[in-house]
Protein backbone atom coordinates (compact mmCIF):
# COMPACT_ATOMS: atom_id res chain seq x y z
CA UNK A 1 0.00 0.00 0.00
CA UNK A 2 0.92 3.77 -0.85
CA UNK A 3 3.14 4.73 2.66
CA UNK A 4 0.97 7.95 2.60
CA UNK A 5 -1.82 6.44 1.80
CA UNK A 6 -1.21 3.72 4.76
CA UNK A 7 -0.63 6.34 7.29
CA UNK A 8 -3.96 8.63 5.86
CA UNK A 9 -5.62 5.50 6.80
CA UNK A 10 -4.00 5.60 10.24
CA UNK A 11 -4.53 8.60 11.27
CA UNK A 12 -8.24 8.55 10.32
CA UNK A 13 -8.80 5.23 12.53
CA UNK A 14 -7.06 6.81 15.62
CA UNK A 15 -9.57 9.72 15.25
CA UNK A 16 -12.57 7.25 15.20
CA UNK A 17 -14.32 6.30 18.61
CA UNK A 18 -14.21 2.95 19.46
CA UNK A 19 -16.65 0.86 17.02
CA UNK A 20 -18.49 -2.26 17.58
CA UNK A 21 -17.16 -4.22 15.18
CA UNK A 22 -19.97 -7.24 13.73
CA UNK A 23 -18.58 -10.55 13.06
CA UNK A 24 -20.60 -10.75 10.00
CA UNK A 25 -19.87 -7.21 8.70
CA UNK A 26 -16.32 -7.69 9.15
CA UNK A 27 -16.26 -11.14 6.92
CA UNK A 28 -18.06 -9.33 4.26
CA UNK A 29 -15.78 -6.51 4.30
CA UNK A 30 -12.76 -9.03 4.13
CA UNK A 31 -14.53 -10.94 0.70
CA UNK A 32 -15.50 -7.32 -0.73
CA UNK A 33 -11.84 -6.52 -0.45
CA UNK A 34 -10.07 -9.20 -0.94
CA UNK A 35 -12.32 -8.94 -4.52
CA UNK A 36 -11.24 -5.79 -5.01
CA UNK A 37 -7.92 -7.10 -4.64
CA UNK A 38 -8.24 -9.58 -7.19
CA UNK A 39 -9.68 -7.43 -9.49
CA UNK A 40 -6.99 -4.20 -8.81
CA UNK A 41 -5.02 -3.43 -11.84
CA UNK A 42 -1.65 -5.10 -12.24
CA UNK A 43 0.95 -2.56 -11.94
CA UNK A 44 4.58 -3.71 -12.41
CA UNK A 45 6.83 -1.59 -10.52
CA UNK A 46 9.27 0.48 -12.92
CA UNK A 47 13.01 -0.85 -11.76
CA UNK A 48 14.98 2.46 -12.60
CA UNK A 49 17.95 0.46 -14.19
CA UNK A 50 15.43 -1.04 -16.64
CA UNK A 51 14.08 2.70 -17.16
CA UNK A 52 17.60 3.82 -17.24
CA UNK A 53 18.49 1.58 -20.37
CA UNK A 54 15.12 2.67 -22.10
CA UNK A 55 16.23 6.30 -21.60
CA UNK A 56 19.34 5.18 -23.24
CA UNK A 57 18.63 5.57 -26.73
CA UNK A 58 16.28 8.47 -26.38
CA UNK A 59 18.79 10.79 -24.72
CA UNK A 60 21.67 9.50 -26.41
CA UNK A 61 20.03 10.11 -30.01
CA UNK A 62 20.49 14.02 -30.22
CA UNK A 63 24.01 14.27 -28.16
CA UNK A 64 26.20 11.10 -28.68
CA UNK A 65 26.28 11.95 -32.77
CA UNK A 66 27.72 15.67 -31.37
CA UNK A 67 29.70 13.96 -28.77
CA UNK A 68 31.37 11.55 -31.56
CA UNK A 69 32.23 15.01 -33.42
CA UNK A 70 34.05 16.27 -30.63
CA UNK A 71 35.70 13.18 -30.23
CA UNK A 72 37.08 13.02 -33.63
CA UNK A 73 37.91 17.03 -32.57
CA UNK A 74 39.93 15.60 -29.88
CA UNK A 75 41.77 13.48 -31.35
CA UNK A 76 42.77 16.20 -34.41
CA UNK A 77 43.77 18.38 -31.52
CA UNK A 78 45.22 16.39 -29.21
CA UNK A 79 45.68 13.26 -30.39
CA UNK A 80 47.90 13.87 -34.41
CA UNK A 81 48.99 17.26 -33.19
CA UNK A 82 52.66 15.61 -33.79
CA UNK A 83 51.73 14.95 -37.67
CA UNK A 84 52.41 17.01 -39.83
CA UNK A 85 51.51 20.89 -40.14
CA UNK A 86 49.94 20.85 -36.31
CA UNK A 87 53.68 19.89 -34.94
CA UNK A 88 54.31 23.23 -33.87
CA UNK A 89 50.54 24.27 -33.35
CA UNK A 90 48.89 22.19 -30.74
CA UNK A 91 51.60 22.04 -27.71
CA UNK A 92 51.99 25.52 -27.46
CA UNK A 93 48.39 26.36 -27.41
CA UNK A 94 47.51 23.20 -25.34
CA UNK A 95 45.71 24.89 -22.11
CA UNK A 96 43.77 27.32 -24.19
CA UNK A 97 42.62 24.66 -26.11
CA UNK A 98 42.06 22.12 -23.32
CA UNK A 99 39.64 24.79 -22.24
CA UNK A 100 37.75 25.39 -25.18
CA UNK A 101 37.37 22.34 -25.58
CA UNK A 102 35.73 21.48 -21.84
CA UNK A 103 33.62 24.55 -22.22
CA UNK A 104 32.21 22.89 -26.08
CA UNK A 105 31.96 19.75 -24.30
CA UNK A 106 29.41 21.26 -21.70
CA UNK A 107 27.46 23.29 -24.32
CA UNK A 108 27.01 20.22 -26.74
CA UNK A 109 25.36 18.43 -23.55
CA UNK A 110 23.75 20.33 -21.04
CA UNK A 111 20.91 22.12 -22.95
CA UNK A 112 19.44 18.72 -23.56
CA UNK A 113 18.78 18.58 -19.86
CA UNK A 114 15.64 20.55 -19.90
CA UNK A 115 14.39 19.99 -23.55
CA UNK A 116 10.94 19.26 -22.40
CA UNK A 117 10.23 22.56 -22.03
CA UNK A 118 11.93 23.42 -25.48
CA UNK A 119 9.90 21.15 -26.99
CA UNK A 120 6.32 21.63 -24.87
CA UNK A 121 6.62 17.83 -23.81
CA UNK A 122 6.67 18.78 -20.22
CA UNK A 123 2.97 18.03 -19.74
CA UNK A 124 2.67 15.27 -21.05
CA UNK A 125 5.55 13.98 -19.60
CA UNK A 126 4.56 15.26 -16.06
CA UNK A 127 0.90 13.25 -16.98
CA UNK A 128 3.00 10.09 -16.75
CA UNK A 129 4.23 6.71 -13.97
CA UNK A 130 7.71 8.17 -14.17
CA UNK A 131 8.48 11.83 -12.05
CA UNK A 132 10.31 14.42 -13.70
CA UNK A 133 12.82 14.45 -11.21
CA UNK A 134 13.82 10.36 -12.31
CA UNK A 135 13.18 11.18 -16.02
CA UNK A 136 15.72 14.36 -15.51
CA UNK A 137 18.42 12.60 -13.56
CA UNK A 138 18.53 9.60 -16.24
CA UNK A 139 19.16 12.53 -19.08
CA UNK A 140 22.17 13.41 -16.33
CA UNK A 141 23.47 10.08 -16.14
CA UNK A 142 23.15 9.07 -19.82
CA UNK A 143 24.61 12.56 -20.77
CA UNK A 144 27.00 12.37 -17.67
CA UNK A 145 28.78 9.15 -19.18
CA UNK A 146 29.28 11.09 -23.16
CA UNK A 147 30.95 14.09 -20.72
CA UNK A 148 33.08 11.65 -18.98
CA UNK A 149 33.90 9.80 -21.41
CA UNK A 150 35.21 12.75 -23.48
CA UNK A 151 36.66 13.98 -20.90
CA UNK A 152 39.10 11.20 -19.96
CA UNK A 153 39.19 10.55 -23.93
CA UNK A 154 40.67 14.61 -24.18
CA UNK A 155 42.91 14.34 -21.04
CA UNK A 156 44.62 10.88 -21.86
CA UNK A 157 45.94 12.28 -26.00
CA UNK A 158 46.96 15.41 -24.00
CA UNK A 159 49.20 13.75 -21.29
CA UNK A 160 50.86 12.54 -24.52
CA UNK A 161 52.18 15.53 -25.00
CA UNK A 162 54.32 15.46 -21.68
CA UNK A 163 54.95 19.23 -21.87
CA UNK A 164 52.45 19.52 -18.97
CA UNK A 165 51.72 17.98 -15.86
CA UNK A 166 48.72 15.46 -15.67
CA UNK A 167 47.40 17.12 -12.87
CA UNK A 168 47.51 20.77 -14.96
CA UNK A 169 46.00 19.45 -17.99
CA UNK A 170 43.13 18.67 -15.82
CA UNK A 171 42.34 21.69 -14.50
CA UNK A 172 42.47 23.61 -17.64
CA UNK A 173 40.27 20.90 -19.05
CA UNK A 174 37.64 20.51 -15.73
CA UNK A 175 37.27 24.09 -14.82
CA UNK A 176 36.02 25.76 -17.80
CA UNK A 177 34.13 22.60 -18.15
CA UNK A 178 32.57 23.15 -14.35
CA UNK A 179 32.04 26.85 -15.17
CA UNK A 180 30.00 26.53 -18.34
CA UNK A 181 28.28 23.42 -16.73
CA UNK A 182 27.08 25.38 -13.95
CA UNK A 183 26.64 28.34 -16.18
CA UNK A 184 24.13 26.15 -18.48
CA UNK A 185 22.41 24.68 -15.34
CA UNK A 186 21.78 28.76 -14.40
CA UNK A 187 20.10 29.39 -17.44
CA UNK A 188 17.92 26.51 -17.94
CA UNK A 189 16.44 27.88 -15.01
CA UNK A 190 16.15 31.40 -14.91
CA UNK A 191 15.93 31.65 -18.89
CA UNK A 192 12.19 32.50 -20.43
CA UNK A 193 10.72 29.15 -22.45
CA UNK A 194 12.58 28.17 -25.56
CA UNK A 195 15.16 30.44 -24.80
CA UNK A 196 17.73 28.22 -22.89
CA UNK A 197 19.37 26.63 -25.90
CA UNK A 198 20.21 30.16 -27.80
CA UNK A 199 21.32 31.65 -24.23
CA UNK A 200 23.59 28.72 -23.03
CA UNK A 201 25.68 28.20 -26.83
CA UNK A 202 26.05 32.42 -26.41
CA UNK A 203 27.69 31.40 -22.67
CA UNK A 204 29.49 29.53 -23.94
CA UNK A 205 31.15 30.96 -26.80
CA UNK A 206 31.59 34.19 -24.69
CA UNK A 207 33.16 31.74 -22.25
CA UNK A 208 35.60 30.68 -25.06
CA UNK A 209 36.39 33.86 -25.82
CA UNK A 210 37.22 34.83 -22.43
CA UNK A 211 39.49 32.02 -21.79
CA UNK A 212 40.97 32.77 -25.00
CA UNK A 213 41.14 36.60 -24.29
CA UNK A 214 43.05 35.82 -21.17
CA UNK A 215 45.57 33.51 -22.52
CA UNK A 216 46.20 36.60 -25.09
CA UNK A 217 46.28 39.01 -22.80
CA UNK A 218 47.21 37.28 -19.39
CA UNK A 219 49.28 34.54 -19.53
CA UNK A 220 49.74 34.32 -16.50
CA UNK A 221 46.59 32.30 -15.77
CA UNK A 222 47.87 29.45 -17.30
CA UNK A 223 51.48 29.46 -15.74
CA UNK A 224 52.21 26.86 -13.17
CA UNK A 225 52.19 28.90 -10.35
CA UNK A 226 47.67 29.67 -10.62
CA UNK A 227 47.62 25.92 -10.78
CA UNK A 228 46.34 26.28 -6.85
CA UNK A 229 44.20 28.83 -7.83
CA UNK A 230 42.61 27.04 -10.74
CA UNK A 231 42.66 23.64 -8.23
CA UNK A 232 40.38 25.65 -5.74
CA UNK A 233 38.27 27.24 -8.23
CA UNK A 234 37.21 23.89 -9.73
CA UNK A 235 36.08 22.22 -6.33
CA UNK A 236 33.87 25.42 -5.74
CA UNK A 237 32.42 24.64 -9.24
CA UNK A 238 32.06 21.43 -8.28
CA UNK A 239 29.97 21.90 -5.62
CA UNK A 240 28.36 24.46 -7.15
CA UNK A 241 27.39 21.83 -9.83
CA UNK A 242 26.46 19.40 -7.78
CA UNK A 243 24.05 21.85 -5.40
CA UNK A 244 22.65 23.00 -8.86
CA UNK A 245 21.48 19.45 -10.02
CA UNK A 246 20.08 18.92 -6.80
CA UNK A 247 18.26 22.29 -6.72
CA UNK A 248 17.27 21.21 -10.16
CA UNK A 249 15.65 17.73 -9.18
CA UNK A 250 14.33 19.54 -6.13
CA UNK A 251 12.31 21.97 -8.01
CA UNK A 252 10.98 19.45 -10.92
CA UNK A 253 9.75 17.34 -7.76
CA UNK A 254 7.38 20.28 -7.27
CA UNK A 255 6.83 21.13 -10.72
CA UNK A 256 3.39 23.13 -11.42
CA UNK A 257 2.57 24.81 -14.87
CA UNK A 258 1.96 28.20 -15.97
CA UNK A 259 -1.47 29.74 -16.92
CA UNK A 260 -0.81 30.01 -20.19
CA UNK A 261 0.80 26.98 -21.17
CA UNK A 262 4.16 25.41 -21.22
CA UNK B 1 -15.35 4.01 -10.58
CA UNK B 2 -15.66 7.75 -9.57
CA UNK B 3 -13.79 10.51 -10.23
CA UNK B 4 -14.93 13.30 -7.90
CA UNK B 5 -13.80 17.34 -8.15
CA UNK B 6 -14.39 18.92 -4.92
CA UNK B 7 -14.84 23.30 -4.64
CA UNK B 8 -11.46 23.45 -7.22
CA UNK B 9 -10.38 26.86 -7.33
CA UNK B 10 -7.31 27.89 -8.62
CA UNK B 11 -6.12 31.37 -8.61
CA UNK B 12 -3.57 33.41 -10.39
CA UNK B 13 -2.45 36.78 -9.53
CA UNK B 14 -5.21 38.95 -11.50
CA UNK B 15 -7.45 36.15 -12.14
CA UNK B 16 -9.69 32.81 -11.11
CA UNK B 17 -9.70 30.92 -13.63
CA UNK B 18 -11.52 28.43 -11.99
CA UNK B 19 -13.96 29.49 -9.50
CA UNK B 20 -15.21 26.72 -7.09
CA UNK B 21 -15.86 23.60 -9.28
CA UNK B 22 -17.40 20.57 -7.96
CA UNK B 23 -18.50 17.67 -10.14
CA UNK B 24 -18.57 14.03 -9.97
CA UNK B 25 -17.75 12.33 -12.97
CA UNK B 26 -18.79 8.41 -13.39
CA UNK B 27 -18.35 5.93 -16.43
CA UNK B 28 -18.85 7.45 -19.52
CA UNK B 29 -18.00 10.04 -22.24
CA UNK B 30 -17.87 13.50 -20.85
CA UNK B 31 -18.48 16.68 -22.84
CA UNK B 32 -16.78 19.81 -21.12
CA UNK B 33 -17.64 22.44 -23.47
CA UNK B 34 -16.55 26.18 -22.60
CA UNK B 35 -15.02 29.21 -24.75
CA UNK B 36 -11.66 30.04 -25.34
CA UNK B 37 -10.39 31.01 -21.82
CA UNK B 38 -13.47 29.64 -19.93
CA UNK B 39 -11.01 27.63 -17.65
CA UNK B 40 -11.22 24.08 -19.57
CA UNK B 41 -7.57 23.44 -20.06
CA UNK B 42 -6.93 24.73 -15.80
CA UNK B 43 -9.58 22.54 -14.60
CA UNK B 44 -8.01 19.60 -16.97
CA UNK B 45 -4.45 20.14 -15.79
CA UNK B 46 -5.85 20.09 -12.10
CA UNK B 47 -7.41 16.68 -12.15
CA UNK B 48 -4.52 15.60 -14.41
CA UNK B 49 -2.61 16.58 -10.67
CA UNK B 50 0.14 18.47 -13.31
CA UNK B 51 -1.59 21.80 -11.39
CA UNK B 52 -2.01 22.41 -7.87
CA UNK B 53 -5.17 24.05 -6.95
CA UNK B 54 -5.92 27.06 -4.81
CA UNK B 55 -8.16 25.30 -3.02
CA UNK B 56 -10.28 21.92 -3.27
CA UNK B 57 -9.39 18.67 -4.16
CA UNK B 58 -9.81 15.82 -6.57
CA UNK B 59 -10.20 12.31 -5.59
CA UNK B 60 -10.15 8.72 -7.48
CA UNK B 61 -12.66 6.69 -5.48
CA UNK B 62 -12.73 8.40 -2.35
CA UNK B 63 -8.51 8.83 -2.08
CA UNK B 64 -7.37 12.35 -3.04
CA UNK B 65 -5.35 11.99 -6.25
CA UNK B 66 -2.27 13.56 -4.53
CA UNK B 67 -2.05 11.26 -1.73
CA UNK B 68 -2.74 8.32 -4.90
CA UNK B 69 0.68 9.68 -7.09
CA UNK B 70 1.99 7.06 -9.55
CA UNK B 71 -0.95 4.28 -8.38
CA UNK B 72 -3.12 7.51 -9.82
CA UNK B 73 -0.78 8.31 -12.84
CA UNK B 74 -0.68 4.60 -13.62
CA UNK B 75 -4.45 4.61 -14.36
CA UNK B 76 -4.54 7.50 -16.26
CA UNK B 77 -3.85 8.88 -19.91
CA UNK B 78 -3.84 12.34 -20.53
CA UNK B 79 -3.52 14.47 -23.92
CA UNK B 80 -2.75 17.87 -23.67
CA UNK B 81 -3.92 20.99 -25.87
CA UNK B 82 -0.21 21.54 -27.32
CA UNK B 83 0.80 18.42 -28.71
CA UNK B 84 4.83 18.24 -28.22
CA UNK B 85 7.58 15.92 -29.41
CA UNK B 86 10.96 15.96 -29.77
CA UNK B 87 12.06 16.39 -33.21
CA UNK B 88 14.15 13.62 -34.03
CA UNK B 89 11.51 11.00 -32.99
CA UNK B 90 9.65 9.27 -35.36
CA UNK B 91 5.80 8.08 -34.29
CA UNK B 92 7.37 4.79 -33.13
CA UNK B 93 10.24 6.33 -31.18
CA UNK B 94 7.99 8.93 -29.43
CA UNK B 95 5.01 5.99 -28.56
CA UNK B 96 7.89 3.83 -27.09
CA UNK B 97 9.52 6.87 -25.51
CA UNK B 98 6.03 7.15 -23.84
CA UNK B 99 5.49 3.71 -23.08
CA UNK B 100 8.93 3.72 -21.10
CA UNK B 101 7.98 7.04 -19.11
CA UNK B 102 4.56 4.97 -18.29
CA UNK B 103 5.70 2.12 -17.23
CA UNK B 104 4.88 -0.67 -19.89
CA UNK B 105 7.05 -3.71 -19.65
CA UNK B 106 9.29 -3.59 -23.02
CA UNK B 107 7.08 -7.09 -24.19
CA UNK B 108 3.43 -5.34 -23.49
CA UNK B 109 4.63 -2.10 -25.27
CA UNK B 110 4.80 -3.47 -28.79
CA UNK B 111 2.16 -5.47 -29.17
CA UNK B 112 0.14 -2.06 -27.87
CA UNK B 113 1.60 0.03 -30.15
CA UNK B 114 0.98 -2.05 -33.21
CA UNK B 115 -2.30 -2.30 -32.24
CA UNK B 116 -2.91 1.23 -31.68
CA UNK B 117 -1.20 2.32 -34.60
CA UNK B 118 -3.55 0.21 -36.64
CA UNK B 119 -6.66 1.75 -34.56
CA UNK B 120 -5.63 5.21 -35.35
CA UNK B 121 -4.59 4.49 -38.67
CA UNK B 122 -1.20 5.61 -38.55
CA UNK B 123 0.75 1.96 -39.54
CA UNK B 124 2.20 3.60 -42.31
CA UNK B 125 3.29 6.20 -40.68
CA UNK B 126 5.16 4.72 -38.13
CA UNK B 127 8.66 5.08 -38.90
CA UNK B 128 8.05 9.06 -40.42
CA UNK B 129 9.05 11.82 -37.93
CA UNK B 130 6.23 13.30 -36.36
CA UNK B 131 7.53 16.95 -37.45
CA UNK B 132 6.83 15.73 -41.30
CA UNK B 133 3.22 14.73 -40.60
CA UNK B 134 0.16 16.77 -40.93
CA UNK B 135 -1.75 18.82 -37.60
CA UNK B 136 -4.16 15.49 -38.03
CA UNK B 137 -1.52 13.17 -38.07
CA UNK B 138 0.12 14.70 -35.19
CA UNK B 139 -2.98 14.92 -32.74
CA UNK B 140 -3.64 11.52 -33.72
CA UNK B 141 -0.19 10.36 -33.02
CA UNK B 142 -0.59 12.35 -29.05
CA UNK B 143 -4.13 10.33 -28.87
CA UNK B 144 -2.23 7.08 -29.40
CA UNK B 145 0.22 7.76 -26.29
CA UNK B 146 -2.57 9.05 -24.16
CA UNK B 147 -4.44 5.55 -25.18
CA UNK B 148 -0.91 3.26 -24.66
CA UNK B 149 -1.50 2.34 -20.95
CA UNK B 150 -5.53 1.33 -21.31
CA UNK B 151 -6.31 4.24 -19.09
CA UNK B 152 -9.42 4.03 -16.45
CA UNK B 153 -9.22 7.61 -16.96
CA UNK B 154 -9.01 9.56 -20.05
CA UNK B 155 -8.59 13.27 -20.08
CA UNK B 156 -8.16 15.13 -23.48
CA UNK B 157 -8.01 18.63 -24.28
CA UNK B 158 -8.78 19.80 -27.73
CA UNK B 159 -8.32 16.61 -29.29
CA UNK B 160 -10.27 17.02 -32.36
CA UNK B 161 -8.44 19.95 -33.43
CA UNK B 162 -6.35 20.07 -36.47
CA UNK B 163 -8.50 16.95 -37.59
CA UNK B 164 -10.45 16.56 -40.36
CA UNK B 165 -14.48 15.56 -40.50
CA UNK B 166 -13.81 11.79 -41.16
CA UNK B 167 -10.83 11.97 -38.73
CA UNK B 168 -13.81 13.46 -35.95
CA UNK B 169 -16.02 10.63 -37.39
CA UNK B 170 -13.63 7.64 -36.55
CA UNK B 171 -12.53 9.88 -33.69
CA UNK B 172 -15.62 9.72 -31.89
CA UNK B 173 -16.29 6.02 -33.02
CA UNK B 174 -13.35 5.16 -31.36
CA UNK B 175 -13.79 7.03 -27.95
CA UNK B 176 -17.20 6.04 -27.61
CA UNK B 177 -16.20 2.30 -28.00
CA UNK B 178 -13.05 2.86 -25.63
CA UNK B 179 -15.30 4.45 -22.93
CA UNK B 180 -17.09 1.17 -21.88
CA UNK B 181 -16.37 1.23 -17.60
CA UNK B 182 -14.33 4.15 -17.99
CA UNK B 183 -14.04 8.15 -17.53
CA UNK B 184 -13.78 9.68 -20.59
CA UNK B 185 -13.51 13.79 -20.75
CA UNK B 186 -13.11 15.50 -23.61
CA UNK B 187 -12.46 19.35 -23.26
CA UNK B 188 -13.58 20.90 -26.49
CA UNK B 189 -15.50 24.52 -27.95
CA UNK B 190 -16.46 22.88 -31.04
CA UNK B 191 -19.88 21.47 -30.18
CA UNK B 192 -20.58 18.88 -32.83
CA UNK B 193 -17.45 16.70 -31.15
CA UNK B 194 -19.30 16.04 -28.41
CA UNK B 195 -22.82 16.52 -29.17
CA UNK B 196 -23.43 12.44 -30.16
CA UNK B 197 -20.89 10.58 -27.98
CA UNK B 198 -21.22 12.36 -24.58
CA UNK B 199 -23.04 10.80 -22.08
CA UNK B 200 -22.62 14.00 -20.01
CA UNK B 201 -21.82 17.44 -21.01
CA UNK B 202 -20.63 20.26 -18.30
CA UNK B 203 -20.35 23.90 -19.96
CA UNK B 204 -17.95 25.95 -18.40
CA UNK B 205 -17.75 29.93 -18.28
CA UNK B 206 -15.37 32.27 -17.05
CA UNK B 207 -14.10 29.68 -14.31
CA UNK B 208 -17.54 27.85 -13.60
CA UNK B 209 -19.57 25.47 -14.16
CA UNK B 210 -22.99 26.60 -15.02
CA UNK B 211 -24.80 23.47 -16.76
CA UNK B 212 -24.61 19.70 -16.24
CA UNK B 213 -26.73 16.96 -17.88
CA UNK B 214 -27.06 15.21 -20.86
CA UNK B 215 -27.32 16.29 -24.32
CA UNK B 216 -31.17 15.94 -24.16
CA UNK B 217 -31.33 17.34 -20.77
CA UNK B 218 -29.48 20.39 -21.81
CA UNK B 219 -31.20 21.00 -24.65
CA UNK B 220 -34.86 20.98 -23.06
CA UNK B 221 -33.67 24.20 -21.78
CA UNK B 222 -33.49 25.95 -25.40
CA UNK B 223 -37.44 24.46 -25.89
CA UNK B 224 -39.22 27.29 -27.29
CA UNK B 225 -36.15 29.48 -27.51
CA UNK B 226 -34.77 28.21 -31.16
CA UNK B 227 -36.42 29.76 -34.15
CA UNK B 228 -36.34 29.58 -37.87
CA UNK B 229 -36.93 31.86 -40.47
CA UNK B 230 -37.30 32.06 -44.05
CA UNK B 231 -36.07 36.51 -45.18
CA UNK B 232 -35.05 38.29 -48.05
CA UNK B 233 -31.13 38.38 -47.96
CA UNK B 234 -30.39 42.05 -47.94
CA UNK B 235 -32.43 42.08 -44.78
CA UNK B 236 -29.91 39.77 -42.82
CA UNK B 237 -28.04 42.53 -42.18
CA UNK B 238 -30.13 44.29 -40.66
CA UNK B 239 -31.37 41.15 -38.20
CA UNK B 240 -27.72 40.29 -36.94
CA UNK B 241 -27.85 43.06 -34.99
CA UNK B 242 -30.77 42.49 -33.07
CA UNK B 243 -30.69 38.19 -32.95
CA UNK B 244 -28.25 35.89 -32.26
CA UNK B 245 -28.25 33.75 -35.61
CA UNK B 246 -27.10 30.44 -34.97
CA UNK B 247 -27.04 29.27 -39.23
CA UNK B 248 -27.77 30.62 -42.42
CA UNK B 249 -28.34 28.81 -45.68
CA UNK B 250 -29.49 30.72 -48.96
CA UNK B 251 -32.16 29.59 -50.26
CA UNK B 252 -33.75 30.44 -53.61
CA UNK B 253 -35.27 33.17 -55.01
CA UNK B 254 -32.85 35.29 -53.03
CA UNK B 255 -33.78 34.48 -50.04
CA UNK B 256 -32.06 33.21 -47.05
CA UNK B 257 -33.12 30.66 -44.22
CA UNK B 258 -32.27 32.21 -40.73
CA UNK B 259 -32.13 29.52 -37.59
CA UNK B 260 -31.73 31.58 -34.32
CA UNK B 261 -31.82 31.91 -30.43
CA UNK B 262 -34.52 34.28 -29.05
CA UNK B 263 -36.89 34.08 -25.90
CA UNK B 264 -39.64 35.18 -28.27
CA UNK B 265 -40.20 35.61 -32.31
CA UNK B 266 -38.21 38.29 -33.40
CA UNK B 267 -38.15 37.47 -37.30
CA UNK B 268 -41.69 37.83 -39.41
CA UNK B 269 -42.81 34.14 -39.78
CA UNK B 270 -40.38 32.48 -38.08
CA UNK B 271 -41.18 28.97 -36.93
CA UNK B 272 -40.17 27.13 -33.71
CA UNK B 273 -36.93 24.68 -34.60
CA UNK B 274 -36.13 21.24 -32.83
CA UNK B 275 -32.96 22.95 -30.54
CA UNK B 276 -29.19 21.24 -30.82
CA UNK B 277 -26.52 21.54 -28.31
CA UNK B 278 -25.10 24.17 -30.61
CA UNK B 279 -28.19 26.63 -29.96
CA UNK B 280 -27.29 26.60 -26.28
CA UNK B 281 -23.77 27.01 -26.61
CA UNK B 282 -24.70 29.84 -28.24
CA UNK B 283 -27.36 30.84 -26.36
CA UNK B 284 -24.92 31.15 -23.14
CA UNK B 285 -21.79 32.35 -25.22
CA UNK B 286 -23.20 35.06 -26.65
CA UNK B 287 -25.28 36.72 -24.21
CA UNK B 288 -21.98 38.89 -22.64
CA UNK B 289 -20.98 39.66 -26.01
CA UNK B 290 -24.46 40.95 -27.00
CA UNK B 291 -24.71 43.00 -23.84
CA UNK B 292 -21.31 44.53 -25.04
CA UNK B 293 -21.88 45.26 -28.06
CA UNK B 294 -25.49 46.76 -26.78
CA UNK B 295 -23.07 48.78 -24.74
CA UNK B 296 -21.04 50.11 -26.72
Amino acid sequence: MNKKLRSKLQAALKDQPALQISEEHLIQTMQEARIAYQNRRHRERIRYSVFLLRQVRFVSAPVWPLHGLLLMCAFWLFGFAGIGGFSNFAPRHLPVLLGCFGVFIAMTSIPFVGRSMQYKMLETEMATRISIPKLLLARIFIIGIGNTLLLMVSFLLASTKAELGTGSIALYLLLPYLIACCGCLFIQAHAHNGQQGFVCTAFCFSLAALLFVLYKTAPVVYEQASASIWGALCAVCAVILITGIYRLLDKAASLDLSPNGI
Amino acid sequence: MELTIQELTKRYKDKTAVDNVSLTLTPGVWGLLGANGAGKTTLMRMVAGILTPTSGKVQYDGVEIKTLGEAYRDVFGYLPQVFGFYPEFTVADYLQYMAALKGLPKKETDTKIDELLHTLTLADVRNKHIRKLSGGMQRRVGIAQALLNDPDILILDEPTSGLDPGERIRFRNIISEFAQQRIVLISTHIVSDVEYIANRNTIMKDGQIIAVGTTDELVKKMDGKVWQSTIPAEQLHHYERSVRVVTVRNEEGGNVLVRYVSESQSLPDSQIAVPRLEDLYLWLFRSEEAVKEDAE
